[in-house]
This record gives structure tokens, C-alpha cells and sequence, in this order.
């Protein structure tokens, strides 16, 4: 699914670029800063992404750190469309990419399942990212301006665990090693500011 | 205008979305093992000689007459004959689900059913027969809060490997799995107190003494009468007022019970009436315990259920049973079943294999010899030759050269062969 994403951004990128390059272009740089709101939680991600942007388009790449629930590195492809033939306040984007596990000691579940007799590892797998929202720039120039968006986000990640199962009764010592993966889905709300330079 | 119009359309139908979908999503793999259950009728009307079967779970072991019965954890008993020690021949299998645990009375059986004690008459191995059946006797088994339905038999669990979803807020419900398990077995030492009756191992849960049958389970001492052999009587159970007992041998009037905490020695002087004498507290882990003469010989082995750390050998003097003296402690590498045969020691260490040792003089042990190479859980010892249960299966072994012990034959689990 993430590997269809990529090709699906890719060949979306590449088709606006294709249609785009007789068209006046700018490079230009955004810095980002992020209040993510979810399932009973609020955090913060800061992004920076840059790239092309064409009269109405802008197609880039952006990587940040987003601290929502565990910690990780969104690393994405952007694409951005001012609403309307012309440039406008309001614009559309998306971003669509890799989400790179990045997790803080406290992330990590061993602590929930390590006993007494200790039997555990943990590790994590990298998983896709993926933003889709609005948003409206106000102050803009031609090249710069100061903007805010509403998108709905989604992380995933997984993590998993060596799990051995003891038995009840005795003999103790014999045991079963399987191992346990818990597959997550972060959803959220991302409310945005940042500036385009 | 129409800009505008697609604007707010827009708007509305990506607030109505986002708002409806920010639930966190985890999807949990795991796998567990879920009981499958037959009637009692029909278990037992199936504990009897049938074709041989491959080993899957080699368990705890006990010899009688050249007729190795090597249990399958939870599964039943293989009936093995070693009159060849370098050929050993499968003779039939008995199905007796929930057996871990057996001993061997005259011509006569003992094994668990789960909670029942099954009687068999093996006068003829070919043709094993139910001779008494006592229900009730042994405590349900748990398997970390899942209660199996007791109107039924366990007759096998099924591996499951399975999904669910929840939200990451909830809290993943790891041990108290509702249908899980297990398990698994394993055995052996050189357990023979009279005529007539089978040797089994370090490992055992069951031992005979003075024409009684004893038991334990994780913190009680059962006592049975079997006088006749055939019909074995319940006397009284003992509260042994320690948890996590594993394993129990006799040796003269004596009867030396291991647990996860320390080694516990009770006179069986009055057969129906087992006293406390004394008690060698060590480290948690799990300890199968053997005596010879003035000294008990204990292994303590970390890394399972058990717990704790040490993986050593002690020697305890127990020539005051009132107060046991640790002698000395030999370190080892996962240290489990362990038997004697006059001056020689075979230790079962893990993955180490079978190490053999001269244990002329307890205060300094030394290794003679080893079979590398397979994982050893419990061994008899059989003047010169060793019946060794490992993970893999079951092997004969030469050791009338101490030093360069070999390997005579070997009967290997399903998936090794």
C-alpha cells in the first residue's frame, strides 16, 4: 500500500511537472508548525518542505517530526493547488509519503508487558504518512506569505514483540515463542501555520 | 461564483470527514492456542494400546522391564522398547490427554488425566487397559485465567493466529488472554525406591515410598495408598504451605520436594503421614532435585516462568535433614534434569547437552565428558547407559566411557525427522 502511494505521488508529480514546464516557475521553501488533535490527544509536528511552485501548483518534498502520540518523521511528497484559475488566498494540498519510527524511550510498549521475569524485546517498523487539507494565506506576495491550513492526517507505524508464553504449571521451563505485532493507525486533525519563503 | 461554491463544498465535505475519523486504529497480531474438547467417554474409552505415533512433545519418562513410556505433553504415552539401546523400537501409543506425569507400580501404571489418576495394567505393553479410573484427584489447571470447561476433556489445543482491532488508548490485554495455554513437559531421574517399581526422573511429580503414591502439585503433597496396585486409594493431602512446587523424589523414608524457592525434605517415616524435617532455600528459578547418600544434588536453572538468575549446580549436605548446608555451587549454562550412577553425576544443561562428572568428592566436582549438540531437558541413568528427553526427542546414550560418551540411537519429534 505505501509502495502504490509513492508510485501513485510520483507519477502525479511528474504528469503536473510534465504539464507545467512551459509555465513561469519559482522555487520556494516552507517551515511549519503543527497542533495535531486526535483520539483524546493533542501534540505538535514541525515540518519544512519546499520545492516548485508554478502559477496555481506547487510540487515539492518536505520532512518534519511529528510528536503525536509516538514519536516519528513524516518524509513526503507535496502538492499544492491554489482554488481557482488564478492565484487565490485559498488552496488544497496534499501530502503523501513515509513515516519513519523514530519512537522515544517512553513510546516504547515493553514497559506495559515486561514482568517480572523479564521476557521481551521491542521493536518498531516504519510505516506510511499521508495529509490532506485546506488552507488560506493571507499577507502574500508573489513569493511569499504567511498561511494557515485544516488538513486530517495519517500516520502509521508498527511494533512488535518477541512474546513468550509460559505455562501455568509444571514443568515451567518449557515455552512457546510467538511473536505479537500491533499495527497503528494515527488519525488526526492538523491545524497549521506557517510562511512561505 | 462557482469558485466559491466548489470552496465551501469542499470545506463542508473535508470538516464532516476529519471530524467523523480521528480514532486512533490498532490492529494487534498475536497467537494463542484454544482447547479442543471431547467427552469424557469418549477419552476415556480411548486410553489404550494403539499404532504408534511421532513424538510432538517429548515429556517426562519412566522405565520398567526394557519399556521406556515416554509421555507426550498433554497427549499421551509413547511405549518404547530398549532392549537394544542402539535400536529402539516404537511399540504402541496410548492416548491420555492432559498426562504429564507418570509412575509405575508392579505390573500397573499411574497417570494424569488433567485432574483424574488413570490406572493401566501394562502386563502386556501391546495391550494396555484402563484398570481403575479415579476422578477429581489433581487441581484443575489454569492457564493464566483461562478456566477450561471442566464437564469436558482437553483432547489437544489449537495454535491460532488471530487479529483484533482496538484503540491505542486501550490497553493491550496481554497475559490475560481468554483462550491460551501451555506448557509442555518433560523428565526424568533415577527414581526407584522397591521392587517392581518404574525409575523415572528428576523431573517427576510423582514418586513411590514404602507402598504409597505421592504427588505434588504447585503447593500440595497427595498421598495414596497402593498396597494393590491395582486399586490405589486416596489417603490425605499435605499442605506443603509453599507455592511452586515442580518436582518430588524419594530416597530411603525421604521424600525431597523441589520448588522455584528452595529444596524441602519431609520424612515419610509414617507412609500416610509426611513431616517436614527441613529446607534449603536458594534463588528463584526452577530446581529439579536428587539425594545420594549424604548429599542432595540440586540444579537451578533461570530464563523460564521460574525466574531468577542462577544457572549452577548445588551440592547440600544433608547428613542433618534438620538443616541442610550448601557445600559448594558448580556454575552451569541452563541446567535441568539430573541423575546419579555411583560416583558419576549426568547433568542435563541445555543447549550444552549431556555433561557427565566425576562426583567421587561432592566439594569438587569435575567434568568428565559431553554430548554436544542437543538440547537435554531430564535423563536416567542405567548402568552405562543414559535415557536422555530433549527438545528434539529422545536418545539412548553410551557412557561406560565417561569420557567420550556417545550417542546410541535416537527417536527425534515429528518436525526433526
Amino acid at each position: 500500500m505505501k509502495k502504490i502511494s509513492l508510485i501513485v505521488a510520483l507519477l502525479l508529480v511528474s504528469h503536473i511537472y510534465s504539464q507545467k514546464t512551459n509555465q513561469s516557475s519559482t522555487l520556494y521553501v516552507t517551515p511549519q508548525v503543527g497542533l495535531l488533535n486526535g483520539d483524546h490527544a493533542v501534540s505538535a509536528q514541525v515540518v519544512l518542505s519546499g520545492g516548485m511552485k508554478t502559477r496555481t501548483w506547487s510540487y515539492g518534498i518536505g520532512a518534519g517530526v511529528d510528536y503525536y502520540k509516538i514519536r516519528s518523521a513524516p518524509l513526503f511528497i507535496e502538492l499544492k493547488k491554489d482554488l481557482g484559475k488564478k492565484e487565490t488566498p485559498l488552496f488544497a494540498y496534499l501530502q503523501l509519503g513515509a513515516n519513519i519510527a523514530w519512537p522515544l524511550s517512553s513510546d516504547y510498549r515493553e514497559n506495559v508487558y515486561s514482568s517480572w521475569f523479564g521476557n521481551t524485546s521491542t521493536r518498531f517498523q516504519s510505516g506510511m504518512y499521508r495529509e490532506l487539507g485546506i488552507g488560506y494565506t493571507g499577507w502574500y506576495t508573489k513569493k511569499k506569505g504567511i498561511w494557515i491550513s485544516l488538513g486530517y492526517s495519517t500516520k502509521t507505524m508498527a511494533e512488535f514483540y518477541d512474546e513468550v508464553i509460559y505455562p501455568d504449571f509444571p514443568p515451567y521451563d518449557r515455552v512457546t515463542k510467538t511473536e505479537r505485532k500491533l499495527a497503528y493507525t494515527f488519525n488526526r486533525l492538523v491545524l497549521k501555520i506557517g510562511c512561505r519563503l | 461564483m462557482p469558485v466559491m461554491k466548489n470552496t465551501c463544498f469542499v470545506l463542508l465535505l473535508l470538516s464532516m470527514f476529519t471530524l467523523s475519523c480521528t480514532k486512533d486504529k490498532v490492529d494487534e497480531q498475536y497467537t494463542f492456542f484454544r482447547p479442543v474438547y471431547a467427552t469424557r467417554e469418549t477419552v476415556k474409552a480411548n486410553i489404550k494400546s494403539s499404532a504408534p505415533e511421532l513424538l510432538q512433545n517429548p515429556g517426562k519418562l519412566v522405565i520398567k522391564d526394557n519399556i521406556l513410556y515416554l509421555n507426550d505433553l498433554d497427549k499421551g504415552i509413547h511405549v518404547i522398547d530398549i532392549s537394544h539401546p542402539a535400536q529402539l523400537q516404537q511399540l504402541a501409543f496410548i492416548h491420555i490427554p492432559g498426562c504429564i506425569d507418570m509412575a509405575i507400580n508392579g505390573n500397573f501404571l499411574y497417570a494424569d488425566c488433567y485432574t483424574d489418576l488413570e490406572v493401566l495394567d501394562i502386563t502386556n505393553p501391546l495391550q494396555i487397559t484402563v484398570k481403575q479410573d479415579l476422578p477429581g484427584i489433581f487441581p484443575h489447571r489454569f492457564y493464566n485465567n483461562f478456566m477450561a470447561d471442566t464437564t469436558k476433556v482437553i483432547r489437544q489445543w489449537v495454535r491460532v493466529d488471530t487479529v483484533v482491532s482496538h484503540r491505542f488508548s486501550e490497553t493491550v490485554n496481554y497475559s490475560p488472554r481468554k483462550e491460551w495455554m501451555l506448557f509442555s513437559a518433560s523428565s526424568a531421574a533415577m527414581t526407584t525406591t522397591g521392587a517392581g517399581l518404574g525409575i523415572a526422573g528428576s523431573m517427576a511429580r510423582f514418586a513411590q515410598l514404602n507402598q504409597r503414591l505421592y504427588t505434588v502439585s504447585s503447593d500440595d503433597l497427595k498421598v495414596f495408598n497402593v498396597t494393590r496396585e491395582d486399586k490405589p486409594s486416596y489417603v490425605k493431602s499435605v499442605d506443603l504451605q509453599n507455592g511452586n512446587i515442580e518436582t518430588i523424589f524419594p530416597y530411603t523414608d525421604k521424600l525431597f520436594i523441589g520448588s522455584q524457592t528452595g529444596m524441602f525434605i519431609y520424612d515419610a517415616a509414617n507412609p500416610d503421614q509426611p513431616v517436614k524435617l527441613g529446607q534449603f532455600m536458594h534463588n528463584r528459578s526452577c530446581d529439579p532435585v536428587i539425594a545420594d547418600g549424604p548429599y542432595a544434588y540440586v540444579t537451578l536453572r533461570s530464563g523460564s516462568f521460574c525466574g531468577g538468575v542462577s544457572n549452577q549446580l548445588d551440592v547440600i549436605d544433608i547428613k542433618q535433614l534438620t538443616s541442610p548446608q550448601l557445600v559448594k555451587s558448580y556454575s552451569l549454562s541452563a541446567p535441568a534434569g539430573l541423575a546419579k550412577d555411583g560416583k558419576l553425576l549426568l547433568i542435563c544443561d541445555g543447549k550444552e547437552g549431556l555433561k557427565i562428572m566425576d562426583a567421587t568428592h561432592p566439594a569438587a566436582i569435575t567434568l568428565l565428558g559431553r554430548i554436544p549438540g542437543i538440547d537435554t531437558y531430564d535423563v536416567i541413568a542405567l548402568n552405562g547407559t543414559a535415557l536422555v528427553v530433549a527438545k528434539d526427542g529422545v536418545y539412548t546414550i553410551d557412557y561406560t566411557n565417561p569420557a567420550q560418551p556417545r550417542i546410541l540411537d535416537r527417536m527425534l519429534k515429528t518436525e526433526n525427522k
